[in-house]
């Protein structure tokens, strides 16, 4: 009988802060978080590079940095689990962190302390509780550095700003229009220069403002971190941003991330809430704007303004402000520590993968070469096993995405739903745009993929591209080796798994005497497939496959509908779809299950309609009819997200198999890999079938000669 | 940020099947799922038990049993579910989820599937809903209440009890297969290309799916046996003992064995 495994449980005590009776039980761990004194472990500190300082900070931004640099401390100290924790035991935590502040009163009114408990649990899959109490006085200054003061001349924004893409695309576009942005980065030592090469350039294109950059550094003291996966940096920037424009007299907080990357909709079904980061998911934003509100001095809102961008769009601002030439000097690799500086991008990691897809996209593969990722995605072997996880779950998952239309894209992923935030006016709207987002991410990533399987099939052809590769990968000659699912079977043996599963290697086909025989058998004995044909006998693995074909050598030049053979190989006499499946059961499912491809003359005529509205909602203006106006604007939009959603980017139709055409794939595909394994063992059988069986909408076995066939079926089960 | 992290399956006996099973040239879905689920036994004997899946599944049953009475939203407040008539189907799933999350960040024990039981709950909320209308958007309360309300009171109940626990085992298996599955995927592998993968598992959980029919009839039976229906009170307890026996019959389907 199994046990119960609890959460890891610790309470973490910040310089010396109480530790509740309430929160003390059985065995429970304590740790230390120390960021005062000779033996803390912890410094913070809030640079201006640019000599400015700020002093009498509110003694609630205070307090609320200083949570922030303890929260994100006491993640890094606790352990989540090795990659071989497979069950998930260790990676929620129930967090309880005792802090010394300024003002306890305010921080232990039940409406901060759930709002705070709120923000973390969804950033971090953690369960966190606190205990706060008077903090001494020296812990309650920040460490500054005092130097001369300079004013900011009314700061619109401050903007977070890593060096990356996404944040210096922000921090450009906001300069551009005038939003006098404050960036607010954490440059590491390694990084610095690089950082300080982007914001030169970026005040040498916009001289009207010149970018004030805030400094932060968090220091660590001591062994290095138990948990890498930091998923409270996201609380700890936020926080830091909020703070610092509640102090200088900005009212908006940039978190920059691209649509799809803030929304992390799970690439690989391993990827469970926390596991894919929400540093900027607008569930996350939403929460911490509410923390916000009631510790900041001033109103200031935090959000994301990328999160209807896609990587590659995003990208068109360093065009349109002709600073292409910046994206060499942008970093998104979070393995970059160590990595030379020809080299800084690893090329496997998330992040890499994101960026090197969307580069090419975005048509700046100049400015962003192979050559400068340790590992090409494309053509190099995917190595170690977390690149390859990535790289494939990267591309199989904008397969799967570009495949459904949007109804199906919110049922596989209701993780959406998070998105709908309480306050959103129009929350229908909201996860519609989303869906349409992340269809053009996958969009976008199907064509890279295409255009990169263009480029290099001739060294496909010619075998020159490792096994190992993604683009192998996607074009491989070999068909899938797998049987489509089979209705449950209600008896199956009772013996052990692993006995039934040692791998058999033994291939080698059974002799029979040659008198014994038969002329042209194809026979389930039990166990395998018996065959003979030409005066050779063998034996074939069982497979669904072998099934279907029997049914059709039964059955010479009938013509079978893939539901008729389905239900002739189960052994039913009447037809039933078993690959479509319960869950296909919506009606606009079965209406897309009708949709057609895009032809030419459909787009015509959509585009000719788009046309028309327009004409019709300028008339709609012109009269004064704002109602009908908004209604035809809204048509318009319909069906331009309609078309956007059916066509590639170079205006190509796409097409959505529908669930008849994907029965039929599915079949057929379980008889050409079949009849791979019957070329293996009997080679004149397998050129006989390959001539005679027509596999082309229906299936037909057309021996182009009068053959008996001694079939034998397996029974039906019971 | 966009950060992700995966894992890899335990060296365990069990897994190590799996792995060897993945090397095979003709892959069953019924032998991966069977496997897979003997493969995480220990967990799913856990889960039986659990209070996210328990508390995801009386929620359900209690919001069904609101919609076919005369006055949904008073019963759905007593669930702590605060909806309008003038809300948006999707608007009042969203506000179940949101009871969800406070729930699930209750029980850190759950790990990643008290998270599965709430997507789980959430496709059976739109399914529900898909199922009526011709498009998800737009729908509204009523159609999520006339969707509700199709069928009897216990056909109902077994329906919505398939695609809960079928969507959740379907989850439980893949969140355990794509650890191990992106390793057989290439030429001379057993997928020799990322579709075929992607095929293969769209087949697997077609077929958790199809094998969650088995908790539709128990379901029926369990609801018919309580005259709660009378009272519109299904108590947590009771659902948690539902939802024991539902994963027991459910796991041993998976597994090929006779189911009783």
């Amino acid at each position: 009988m199994s046990s119960t495994t609890s959460p890891t449980t610790v309470i973490i005590q910040c310089d010396d802060a109480p530790i509740p009776p309430s929160f003390h039980v059985p065995e429970v761990e304590i740790r230390q978080i120390r960021a005062d004194g000779d033996d803390r472990d912890l410094d913070l500190q809030i640079q201006d590079l640019y000599q400015t300082v700020l002093t009498q900070v509110s003694r609630h931004h205070q307090d609320l940095v200083r949570l922030a640099a303890y929260v994100y401390r006491a993640d890094l100290l606790v352990s989540r689990g090795g990659t071989r924790d497979s069950d998930g035991r260790r990676w929620k935590r129930h967090l309880s962190l005792c802090v010394p502040v300024s003002d306890p009163a305010f921080w232990q009114r039940p409406e901060v302390m759930t709002t705070l408990s709120s923000v973390l649990a969804f950033l971090t899959d953690d369960t966190w509780r606190f205990a706060f109490s008077p903090a001494r006085p020296i812990s309650r200054q920040i460490h500054l550095d005092l130097s001369a003061r300079e004013v900011y001349q009314q700061p619109g924004v401050v903007t977070l700003f890593s060096g990356g893409i996404d944040s210096l695309c922000t921090l450009l576009e906001a300069a551009m229009r005038g939003e006098r942005p404050v960036p607010v980065g954490r440059p590491a030592p390694a990084h610095q220069h690089r950082q300080e090469q982007l914001l030169s350039a970026v005040n040498t294109l916009n001289a009207s403002w010149s970018l004030p950059l805030i400094g932060i550094r968090i220091v660590r003291h001591g062994p290095e971190p138990a948990n890498n996966a930091q998923r409270t940096r996201g609380f700890l920037f936020g926080c830091l941003g909020g703070a610092i424009a509640a102090e200088i007299g900005a009212s908006r907080v940039y978190l920059p991330d691209n649509g799809p990357i803030s929304l992390n909709l799970p690439i690989n079904d391993q990827l469970v809430g926390a596991l894919a980061s929400r540093a900027t998911h607008p569930q996350y934003l939403h929460r911490l704007n509410r923390l916000l509100r009631l510790v900041l001095a001033e109103p200031v809102t935090v959000s994301n303004p990328l999160r209807w961008r896609t990587r590659a769009e995003t990208l068109e601002v360093l065009k349109q402000a002709q600073a292409m030439s910046l994206l060499p000097l942008t970093l998104s690799c979070s393995n970059w520590r160590g990595q030379p500086g020809a080299k800084p991008q690893c090329g496997g990691c998330s992040q890499c993968v994101d960026r090197r897809v969307a580069t090419i996209a975005a048509g700046l593969e100049r400015w962003d070469p192979a050559h400068r990722y340790q590992q090409d995605l494309f053509l190099d072997p995917l190595e170690p096993w977390d690149r390859a996880a990535t790289a494939m779950s990267y591309v199989r998952f904008a397969r799967r995405v570009h495949a459904m239309i949007a109804p199906q894209v919110l049922t596989a992923f209701p993780e959406l739903i998070d998105i709908a935030v309480p306050d959103d006016p129009a929350p229908d709207a909201t996860l519609r745009n989303a869906i349409d987002l992340v269809d053009r991410h996958a969009a976008t990533v199907l064509e890279v993929v295409e255009r990169q399987t263009a480029t290099h099939l001739r060294a496909f052809i010619e075998g020159r591209l490792p096994a190992a590769s993604l683009l192998a990968r996607t074009m491989s000659e070999q068909k899938g080796r797998r049987i489509p699912i089979q209705t449950p079977r209600p008896v199956a043996e009772r013996v052990g798994v692993s006995r039934q599963l040692a791998p058999t290697r033994d291939d080698a086909p059974v002799s029979l005497g040659a008198a014994d025989i038969p002329a042209n058998v194809f026979a389930w004995t039990g166990a395998s497939w018996q065959v003979s044909y030409g005066g050779t006998a063998g034996v074939l693995k069982p497979s669904v496959g072998l099934t279907r074909i029997a049914c059709l050598l039964r059955e010479p030049d009938r013509v079978f509908t893939p539901e008729e053979l389905e239900a002739v190989a189960n052994g039913r006499a009447s037809s039933h779809p078993s690959v479509a499946g319960e869950h296909s059961v919506f009606r606009l499912e079965a209406i897309a299950s009708n949709e057609v491809i895009l032809d030419r003359d459909m787009l015509r005529t959509l585009r000719e309609h788009l046309e028309d509205l327009e004409g019709d909602r300028v008339a709609a203006i012109d009269a004064g009819d704002g109602e009908r106006a908004m209604h035809l604007h809204e048509r318009k939009e319909e069906i331009e997200r309609y078309l956007r959603v059916n066509q590639k980017l170079g205006g190509g139709s796409r097409t959505i198999p529908t669930e008849a055409q994907k029965h039929y794939r599915a079949m057929r595909r379980s008889i050409e890999r079949s009849l791979d394994g019957v070329k293996m063992h009997h080679h004149l059988l397998y050129r006989h079938l390959q001539q005679s069986l027509v596999l082309d909408k229906s299936f037909r076995y057309a021996p182009d000669r009068g053959i008996d066939w001694e079939v034998q079926l397996p029974l039906p089960p019971a | 940020m966009g950060h992700i992290r995966l894992g890899r399956l335990a060296k365990t006996h069990a897994w190590t099947d799996l792995v060897a099973l993945l090397d095979l040239d003709d892959l069953e879905v019924a032998r991966v799922a069977a496997t897979t689920t003997v493969g995480a036994q220990d967990r799913l004997q856990e889960l039986r038990h659990d209070p996210v899946l328990g508390y995801a599944m009386w929620l359900l049953s209690r919001l069904a049993t609101a919609a076919r009475s005369d006055d949904f939203v008073g019963n759905a407040a007593q669930v702590g579910l605060r909806v309008t008539g003038d809300d948006s189907a999707l608007v009042v799933i969203a506000r179940i989820n949101a009871l969800m999350r406070e729930e699930l960040e209750q029980h850190p024990a759950s790990g990643p599937f008290g998270e599965i039981a709430s997507l789980a709950l959430r496709r059976a909320l739109l399914e529900t809903v898909g199922v009526e209308q011709p498009s998800l958007f737009g729908s509204t309360l009523s159609d999520l209440e006339r969707a509700f309300r199709q069928g009897t009171t216990d056909r109902a109940f077994g329906d919505l009890s398939r695609r809960f626990f079928g969507d959740y085992l379907a989850r439980t298996l893949r969140y355990y297969l794509d650890k191990e599955l992106p390793f057989h995927i290439g030429p001379g592998t057993a997928f020799a290309t990322i579709e075929a993968s992607s095929d293969f598992v769209d087949d697997l959980d077609t077929y958790t799916r199809q094998s969650a029919r088995i908790v539709e009839t128990f379901a029926s039976d369990w609801l018919s046996k309580y005259t709660f229906h009378e009272t519109g009170q299904i108590s947590r307890e009771q659902v948690q003992s539902f939802v024991a026996t539902a994963m027991s019959k459910l796991c041993a389907e998976l597994r090929g064995e006779v189911v009783a």
